[in-house]
C-alpha cells in the first residue's frame, strides 16, 4: 500500500483522543471516528477531514473508506475488532494488549496471514528517547551480550484516580451507558497483573531484538491491602522471569501498584551495563567494569540525557515521552512507504502470550511454562480453544473464566511430584544410556 | 553477660584475619588463630594478642581457652567445625553460608539446639550505610508494607582475579553456581523487613561461547553459567527478586524496597546514598518532598564503621556478635534466620535444575520438616581437600554445557 497521506479511522475516543492528534502531524489524515459513546465523537472535529465519518457502531465505521484504522478500545477487547479490521480490508494498529486470552492470539495471527493486511502494535515505551538509546548502544555490540535485564511499569493509583479511568461510582460516566451495569465490567477493576506488561517488556525486546520463550510468576498479594483496594484484581505485583530466545533471562512486571509510579529499563551484560537511570527516565547511566578494561572506553560510568534520533522536534512535546509521537508515525510510514513495523502480529502477540501464561504460572504458584510459537500452525491448533481469561466480557457481562487476583489461591500445580525427584530419575537415566553406549 | 572483653579464636586467617581486625575495635579479644597454611599466621600481626596461640590443626584449636570462635575457612565447609565448636562448648560466627546443604542446615539447627550455645552469621551487607538507613526508614512503618524488593550483588572478575582468590580445582569458588551466594542479595532484605522466604523459583544463565572462554581461560573451572535470578515469595504475601554473585557488569551490589506507600533504595553505583520516594497521594504528614536523594549515616559509632572493611558491615556484625557475647542481645541472624538463607539457596538451585519449578523452602524450626531433609546432601560443591561429596553439578544447564564441550572436541577432531 503506498498513498501519500495514508486516510485513518480511530476507533475509541478515551485513549484514542490522545493518538488521534498525531494523525495529521505525522502525515495522515483523519476520516473516520468511532465511539459508542455519542458524547466523545465531538472529541474529534478539529482534527477531522472534510467528509470525515463519524460512528457508534464499529461495523458501520469499518466500511468507511480509508486505509487504516487505530483500535484503542478496552485493553482486554482489541483483538476482535482487528480481526474484523483487518479482514475488512484495513490495515491495523492496535493498542495494547494484542490479545487478552490464547484463543484470540491465535485468530489474530490466521486473520493477519489469511488476509495479508498489514498489523501493527501500538507499543510507545520502546520509543522514548532513552529507550531508542538503549537499543542503539546495545546493537553496537559495545556491552557483549545481555545477560539479564530488567524492565517495568510501575503505575499505582489513588482510589479517586482508580475512579476515574474505572468508572463504577462516577454518576457522570454511568449515565453514558444503557446498562448501568457495564461500567462495573471495566478492565482496569480486572487486570491481573501480568497483563499490562507490554511498556515493561517491549523496550527491552526492541533494544536487544530478542522474543521471550518461557515465563515463570509469583505474584505479591498483601492480604489486609486486597481487602482495601477497589478492584477485584488485588495483586501488588506479579513480577516475571521471561527466559529469552539466546538464553537470557529478563525480569518483567506490568502495571505494579506501589510506589512511585515510573519505568525502569536496564540491560546487564558481558561487558558492562546500560540502563535509564532510576527515578529519571530520559537520562541514560552506562557503565563497564573497571577490571576488564573495553577498547576505546576510557570512564567507567557515563550519564547523559539523549535525544531522538529522528523528529525530534515533533516527538518532544508527544504524550509517553514521544513514544506516542513515535507509534502513529510508524503506522504513517508503514502504510505510505512500505516500512515493516517493528511490533508485527508475531511480536504483538509474543507479549500478549507473555502476559497470559505469566497469570496461569503465578495461580500455578510459579510453575515456568513455554511460550508457544504462534508463528507455526501445529501450535496454534494446540491453544485456539484457549480461552481462559481474568476479565468479564465487555458487552454481555459473562464472568471471567480465571481469578484475576492470587488471593486465596494456594495451588500446587505438581501435586504429589516431586520435580527434583524427576530431574534425578533423568540424569540417572542418561548416565545409564551413556554407560550403555560406551559399552 | 561477660564481664571482660570476650576472647576469640579465628579459623581460616585469609579471610578471618579481616574480621579480627575489624572486631578488635569492635571489643574482641584475639587469643588463638588457626589455619592450615602456617603461612597465614602473619596475617594476624598486630591483631592478635601477643600471647595468643596459633594451630594448624582445628581439632586442637577448638580446645583453646576461649569464649568463641570466628569461622572463616572455605564457603562450603562451615557447618561442620561450627558444629564441632558448639560441641566443645564455644560460640559461633560463621561465615557464609552456614551450610551447603539441606543435611547441613538440619545438623546445624538441631547442634545449636541441642548443645544451647550461641550461633551468628557474619553476613555483613546488612549493616552498610544504605542498608542500614533502608532497614531504619522501613521499620518505621512509614512506607506501609513491603510489596516487592530487590537484592543482588553482582561480582564479575577477570580470569586472573578469579584465578588469584579459588587456587585448586576443588576450589569452592571453581564450583560455586550462580545461585549459591545468596546471603548478601538476601540478607539485607531479610534484615530489614523481617519477612521469611516461602517459595522460590529460579533461572539460570548460560551463554554457549563466554562458557566455554570462562571454561578456557580459567584453568577448567566447573561453573561456567553467568547468573542466576531468584523469584522468592515470602511469608508476608510479598516478592523478591534476588540473584547469586552474578558474573555481569559492573560489579555493584543494590537493594529496593517497594512498598504501598513509597520505596526506598540504594543508589545505583553507590550503595552509601539512598532514594526515598512515596506515591504523591500518600504524603506522610509533615513530609513535604516526595522524593529524597541523600547520604545514609549509622545512628552510632560512625567513627569506628566509617573506614571498617564492606562498607562498614565487617565491624558491625563483629560489634553485634560480641554485643550477643557479652550482653545477651540476640542477633538477628540466628541458627534459624541464617540456615533459611542457605536453605532458599539450594531449594533455588533444585528449581534451576527442574527448568523452574517453584520449589518451597523448609522452615527448620518445625522438627518434622527437619526429618523430611536431614538426609538431603545434595550440593554442588567438593571437599577442598578430598574432592568427595560434589552430587550435583555446577550449571543448571550442564547438558548445553556438556553438548558445547562435546561439539568442539568433535569439531576439532
Amino acid at each position: 500500500m503506498s498513498t501519500d497521506r495514508p486516510r485513518i479511522g480511530v476507533f475509541g475516543l478515551g485513549r484514542g483522543c490522545d493518538l488521534m492528534r498525531k494523525v495529521n502531524l505525522c502525515g495522515g489524515q483523519l476520516v473516520a471516528v468511532c465511539d459508542r459513546i455519542p458524547s466523545k465523537l465531538s472529541r474529534a472535529e478539529e482534527y477531522m477531514a472534510p467528509g470525515g465519518g463519524y460512528y457508534v457502531d464499529f461495523d458501520e465505521f469499518i466500511q468507511h473508506d480509508m486505509d487504516g484504522v487505530i483500535i484503542a478500545n478496552y485493553f482486554n477487547d482489541h483483538a476482535r475488532f482487528a480481526v474484523k479490521a483487518l479482514e475488512a480490508g484495513k490495515a491495523v494498529m492496535s493498542e495494547c494488549t494484542a490479545a487478552s486470552t490464547m484463543a484470540d492470539c491465535v485468530a489474530l495471527v490466521r486473520a493477519v496471514e489469511k488476509t495479508g493486511g498489514i498489523y501493527m502494535l501500538g507499543e510507545n515505551y520502546p520509543f522514548t528517547a532513552s529507550s531508542q538509546e538503549l537499543r542503539r548502544i546495545y546493537l553496537s555490540g559495545r556491552l557483549g551480550k545481555v545477560v539479564f535485564a530488567e524492565g517495568e511499569y510501575v503505575h499505582p493509583m489513588s482510589s479517586n484516580g482508580i475512579l476515574n479511568i474505572a468508572p463504577w461510582m462516577n454518576e457522570k460516566d454511568r449515565e453514558l451507558y444503557d446498562n448501568g451495569a457495564a461500567p462495573i465490567l471495566h478492565w482496569r477493576r480486572w487486570l491481573a497483573r501480568t497483563y499490562y506488561s507490554t511498556h515493561a517488556m517491549a523496550p527491552l525486546m526492541y533494544a536487544t531484538d530478542l522474543e521471550p520463550r518461557d515465563v515463570s510468576c509469583l505474584a505479591a498479594c498483601i492480604e489486609e491491602e486486597a481487602e482495601k483496594d477497589s478492584r477485584f484484581a488485588g495483586d501488588g505485583a506479579a513480577p516475571m522471569l521471561v527466559g529469552m530466545s539466546d538464553g537470557s533471562v529478563f525480569r518483567v512486571a506490568g502495571s505494579c501498584n506501589f510506589g512511585p509510579a515510573g519505568t525502569w529499563y536496564r540491560l546487564a551484560c558481558t561487558k558492562g551495563g546500560v540502563e535509564t537511570v532510576r527515578g529519571n527516565r530520559p537520562m541514560i547511566r552506562m557503565n563497564f567494569p573497571d577490571d576488564r578494561p573495553t577498547p576505546g572506553v576510557t570512564v567507567t560510568e557515563q550519564c547523559y540525557t539523549p535525544d531522538f534520533p529522528e523528529a525530534a522536534e515533533l516527538a518532544k512535546n508527544a504524550g509517553h515521552g514521544g513514544g506516542d509521537f513515535f507509534v502513529v508515525y510508524n503506522f504513517i510510514r508503514t502504510l505510505r512507504d512500505g516500512m515493516k513495523p517493528y511490533f508485527d502480529v508475531y511480536k504483538a502477540v509474543a507479549l500478549s502470550e507473555m502476559a497470559i501464561m505469566g497469570w496461569r504460572s503465578a495461580l500455578a504458584g510459579g510453575v515456568r511454562f513455554c511460550l508457544p510459537d504462534l508463528r507455526l500452525e501445529s501450535e496454534r491448533v494446540k491453544w485456539e480453544n484457549y480461552t481462559f481469561t481474568p476479565f468479564p466480557n465487555n458487552e454481555t457481562g459473562e464472568p471471567p473464566t480465571m481469578p484475576c487476583c492470587t488471593r486465596d489461591i494456594k495451588t500446587n500445580y505438581y501435586g504429589d511430584i516431586d520435580p527434583f525427584e524427576a530431574y534425578k530419575a533423568r540424569v540417572a537415566a542418561e548416565a545409564e544410556k551413556a554407560e550403555k553406549e560406551v559399552k | 553477660m561477660l564481664d571482660r572483653k570476650p576472647r576469640v579464636g579465628v579459623f581460616g586467617l585469609n579471610r578471618g584475619s579481616t574480621l579480627a581486625k575489624n572486631g578488635r575495635p569492635a571489643g574482641l579479644e584475639f587469643v588463638a588463630a588457626c589455619d592450615k597454611n602456617p603461612g597465614t599466621f602473619k596475617y594476624m600481626k598486630g591483631i592478635a594478642e601477643p600471647d595468643a596461640v596459633y594451630y594448624t590443626d582445628f581439632d586442637d584449636f577448638i580446645r583453646h581457652d576461649m569464649d568463641a570462635v570466628i569461622l572463616a575457612n572455605y564457603f562450603n565447609q562451615h557447618t561442620e567445625f561450627a558444629i564441632k565448636a558448639m560441641k566443645a562448648g564455644k560460640a559461633v560466627i560463621s561465615e557464609c553460608t552456614p551450610a551447603a546443604s539441606l543435611a547441613e542446615c538440619v545438623a546445624l539447627v538441631e547442634a545449636a539446639e541441642q548443645t544451647g550455645m550461641k550461633y551468628m552469621l557474619a553476613e555483613n551487607y546488612p549493616f552498610m550505610r544504605g542498608c542500614a538507613e533502608m532497614a531504619r526508614v522501613y521499620q518505621s512503618g512509614i512506607l506501609g508494607k513491603v510489596v516487592f524488593a530487590e537484592g543482588e550483588y553482582v561480582h564479575p572478575m577477570s580470569s586472573g582475579e578469579f584465578l588469584g582468590i579459588s587456587p585448586g580445582k576443588n576450589h569452592w569458588r571453581r564450583h560455586n553456581t550462580k545461585i549459591h551466594y545468596i546471603t548478601h542479595s538476601l540478607g539485607p532484605l531479610l534484615y530489614m523487613t523481617g519477612a521469611k522466604p516461602v517459595r522460590v523459583n529460579a533461572e539460570t544463565v548460560f551463554l554457549k561461547d563466554h562458557a566455554l572462554e570462562l571454561y578456557d581461560t580459567c584453568e577448567q573451572r566447573a561453573a561456567v553459567e553467568e547468573a542466576g535470578i531468584m523469584l522468592i515469595q515470602m511469608d508476608n504475601g510479598a516478592v523478591f527478586r534476588i540473584s547469586g554473585s552474578n558474573n555481569l557488569a559492573p560489579h555493584d551490589n543494590w537493594y529496593r524496597l517497594a512498598c504501598t506507600n513509597g520505596s526506598i533504595e540504594t543508589v545505583r553505583g553507590n550503595n552509601g546514598r539512598v532514594i526515598l520516594d512515596y506515591g504523591a497521594w500518600e504524603l506522610p504528614v509533615g513530609v513535604t518532598e516526595s522524593h529524597r536523594i541523600y547520604d545514609a549515616q549509622w545512628d552510632e559509632l560512625t567513627d569506628l564503621a566509617i573506614n571498617a572493611d564492606h562498607g562498614g558491615g565487617d565491624f558491625w556484625e563483629m560489634y553485634k556478635f560480641m554485643r550477643y557475647l557479652r550482653y545477651d542481645e540476640k542477633p538477628y541472624f540466628d541458627v534459624y534466620n541464617s540456615v533459611i538463607m542457605s536453605a532458599t539457596a539450594v531449594m533455588a538451585y533444585k528449581s534451576a535444575l527442574c527448568e523452574g519449578a517453584p520449589f518451597d523452602i523448609p522452615d527448620f524450626r518445625d522438627r518434622d520438616i527437619r526429618k523430611l531433609y536431614a538426609e538431603d546432601r545434595f550440593t554442588p560443591f567438593p571437599d577442598y581437600d578430598t574432592g568427595e561429596g560434589k552430587t550435583l553439578p555446577s550449571n543448571a544447564h550442564q547438558d548445553l554445557f556438556d553438548a558445547a564441550l562435546a561439539a568442539r572436541e568433535a569439531a576439532k577432531a
